[in-house]
C-alpha cells in the first residue's frame, strides 16, 4: 500500500499544475487556488493515515 | 541484506520524482519526501522487529532489571519519533520547529532516566 501512495501523490501533484496552469492562463485565478487546494486535501487524506500507522507501530514495538 | 539494496532504490527513484516538483510546485516535493520516509520507516521497524525478539530474551536473562530495560526501549523510541519528525520539518523549511522537536525529546529522554540516576545513587551511598 505505502509505495504505491508515492506514485498516486506524484499524479496528484502533476494533475493539480497541469490543471492550474490550464485555468490560469484561462483567467481564472481562483479556480485555479481551489484546484491546487484541493490537491492538497486528497494528499492530506492518504498522508495522515499512513503517519498515523507508522507512529501505532512505533508505540506497540517500543512499549511507549 | 537485499532489504538494504530495496531501500536505496526506493530513495533514489523517490528523489528523482521529487526533483520534478521542486521547480513548479513545491509542496508536492515535500509531500512525496515525507511519504518516501514513512515507508523507509515501516521497512526499518519490520526490520528490527526480529532484532528486538533477541533482546527480549537477554531481558528474560536477567530478571530483577526488567525496568530498565523497557526504559531503554522507551529511549529508543521516543529518539526514533524525534528525529523523525525534526528531520521532515526541516526539510519543509521549519528549522526552528525542528529545533524545538529535538529539545523536546532530549529532556523527555532526561526525564526518562530520573530513576536510573536514582538508584545509581542509591547504589553508591550504599558503598560509601
Amino acid at each position: 500500500m505505502s509505495v504505491s501512495v508515492i506514485f498516486k501523490i506524484a499524479a496528484v501533484g502533476i494533475l493539480v499544475t497541469l490543471l492550474g496552469q490550464v485555468l490560469k492562463h484561462s483567467g481564472r485565478e481562483e479556480q485555479a487556488f481551489l484546484v491546487s487546494l484541493a490537491g492538497l486535501i486528497l494528499v492530506l487524506t492518504w498522508i495522515v493515515p499512513c503517519i498515523y500507522d507508522l507512529f501505532e507501530t512505533i508505540q506497540s514495538l517500543f512499549a511507549l | 541484506m537485499e532489504i538494504v539494496v530495496k531501500i536505496g532504490m526506493l530513495g533514489i527513484v523517490v528523489a528523482i520524482i521529487g526533483v520534478q516538483f521542486k521547480g513548479i510546485k513545491n509542496e508536492y516535493g515535500i509531500y512525496i519526501g515525507i511519504v518516501c520516509a514513512t515507508v523507509i520507516c515501516f521497512y526499518l521497524l519490520r526490520y528490527l522487529q526480529s532484532g528486538l525478539e533477541m533482546l527480549d530474551f537477554i531481558k528474560k536473562s536477567m530478571p530483577d532489571d526488567q525496568i530498565y530495560f523497557s526504559l531503554l526501549l522507551k529511549m529508543l523510541g521516543i529518539t526514533y519519533i524525534c528525529e523523525f519528525c525534526a528531520s521532515i520539518c526541516r526539510e519543509a523549511g521549519y528549522i526552528s520547529m525542528a529545533d524545538q522537536i529535538e529539545v523536546f525529546g532530549k529532556i523527555s529522554i532526561l526525564l526518562i532516566a530520573m530513576p536510573i540516576t536514582k538508584t545509581l545513587f542509591d547504589m553508591m551511598s550504599g558503598f560509601l
